[in-house]
């Protein structure tokens, strides 16, 4: 088969990509997952804001032409086993796969995306106190039926429907469950609970694991130990949610709740940040925002 | 009030989509409660809880679609079902 290295286009990959031979997980709009025989989760996506630690960002990639992955040290090769393309298609790429039905990326000639959240000294007591006032300043960015209710009690009342009670009572007990230390018990009510692809508690766990990461950096403890076990509690059956619970677990996390806390830290532009975090998903965004912020809040592990 | 409840077999859909049929089904005429969520175990509970678990329902695998219509009357229960599958384009 010919190759081609076409960087026309701006190609940024995630830091901690898994390698493999990927085949479709699942397919939105602007991200494509794959799936790996180790039930590794990539992705593809042509939105910046979307990139993970496991993810390719291909701006003008015409993700629908794309149904595999190849991913090794060197290379990504993305293909197109359809190879019944011609000139007539509505789904012509501006990224072309060539006539072959591949595009092969040289992995060291891409830009990387460092997924890490890195704190600094200046981050300390005062940025806590900054955190912990997102939801008073802001309640009214949070969309309605997100998990903010576990941060400002009042909001529960909103709850209509028996399913959104029934949660709403289940996460209630987890946040108890939570500021009392019985984190395996927490982790267990919280896990794959709620609406969404991304069920609304994964998304809360995740923001706890990541807020655990700024305790860690405020107290000087070492809290790995407490992430590992809560991740391990927390791990189902959706492939998607493992895979972001393993990059928070690990400190990375979604381009968009980096920019938010870098924006937070600096103090400029916080309500423009929030509100792209919060548009994230249906409530995933707000889920992932709550659960950082009652970790922080509630000095989780420390 | 009848609960009717079916499973969508492995099929994901991104949460807003998810969000805007969970919402356009509770508004429709005669139903009192529905959900559509993903088929953990977990979300099962709930359900159960809510008085949305259908035996359809309790085999589902943590990876299919679930949806849950509590409404006034099975043939109301059925059209909801049958709109948010039409709102999924299922």
């Amino acid at each position: 088969m010919e190759q081609t290295d076409d960087h026309k286009h701006v190609i940024v990959l995630g830091d901690n990509l898994p390698e493999g031979c990927f085949r479709i997980h699942s397919r939105f709009r602007d991200v494509v997952n794959f799936v790996n025989a180790r039930n590794d989760i990539a992705f593809m996506t042509t939105d910046p804001d979307k990139m993970a630690a496991n993810g390719i960002c291909i701006n003008g990639a015409a993700l629908t032409d794309i149904d595999a992955l190849c991913i090794d040290h060197g290379f990504i090769t993305a293909c197109n086993n359809k190879n019944d393309r011609n000139s007539s298609s509505p789904m012509a790429p501006p990224m072309p796969l060539n006539a072959a039905g591949y595009q092969k990326i040289d992995r060291n000639r891409a830009a990387i995306f460092n997924s890490t959240l890195c704190y600094h000294q200046t981050m300390a007591a005062g940025f806590k106190k900054t955190i912990v006032e997102i939801p008073d300043k802001y309640a009214a960015l949070f969309p309605s039926g997100s998990m903010l209710f576990v941060l400002m009690p009042g909001k529960a009342a909103g709850c209509k429907g028996g399913f959104d009670t029934h949660f709403a009572n289940r996460v209630c007990e987890a946040a108890d469950c939570l500021v009392r230390g019985h984190f395996a018990r927490a982790t267990g009510l919280l896990k794959s609970s709620g609406r969404g692809l991304s069920p609304a508690g994964d998304d809360f766990i995740a923001g706890l694991l990541l807020g655990l990461h700024y305790n860690a950096f405020l107290s000087g403890k070492n809290l790995q130990g407490l992430a590992d076990n809560i991740y391990k509690e927390a791990l189902g059956t959706n492939l998607l949610v493992n895979a972001f619970l393993l990059q928070a677990k690990e400190n990375r996390c979604v381009a968009l709740f980096k920019n938010f806390v870098f924006s937070l830290s600096q103090n400029k532009q916080v309500p423009a940040g929030l509100k792209k975090l919060l548009a994230m998903g249906a409530t995933s965004g707000a889920d992932l925002l709550s659960g950082y912020i009652f970790s922080v809040k509630h000095n989780l592990g420390i | 009030m009848t609960v009717l409840g079916t499973v969508l077999k492995g099929a994901y859909y991104d949460s807003v989509t998810l969000m805007i049929v969970s919402k356009q089904i509770n508004e429709l005429e005669g139903v009192a409660d529905s959900a559509v969520v993903m088929g953990s175990s977990e979300n099962k509970d709930i359900l159960e809880a809510a008085g949305l678990m259908t035996p359809a329902l309790s085999s589902s695998a943590g990876t299919d679609l679930l949806i849950s219509v509590k409404a006034r009357s099975e043939e109301l229960a059925r059209q909801a079902i049958g709109q948010a599958e039409t709102l999924l384009g299922s």
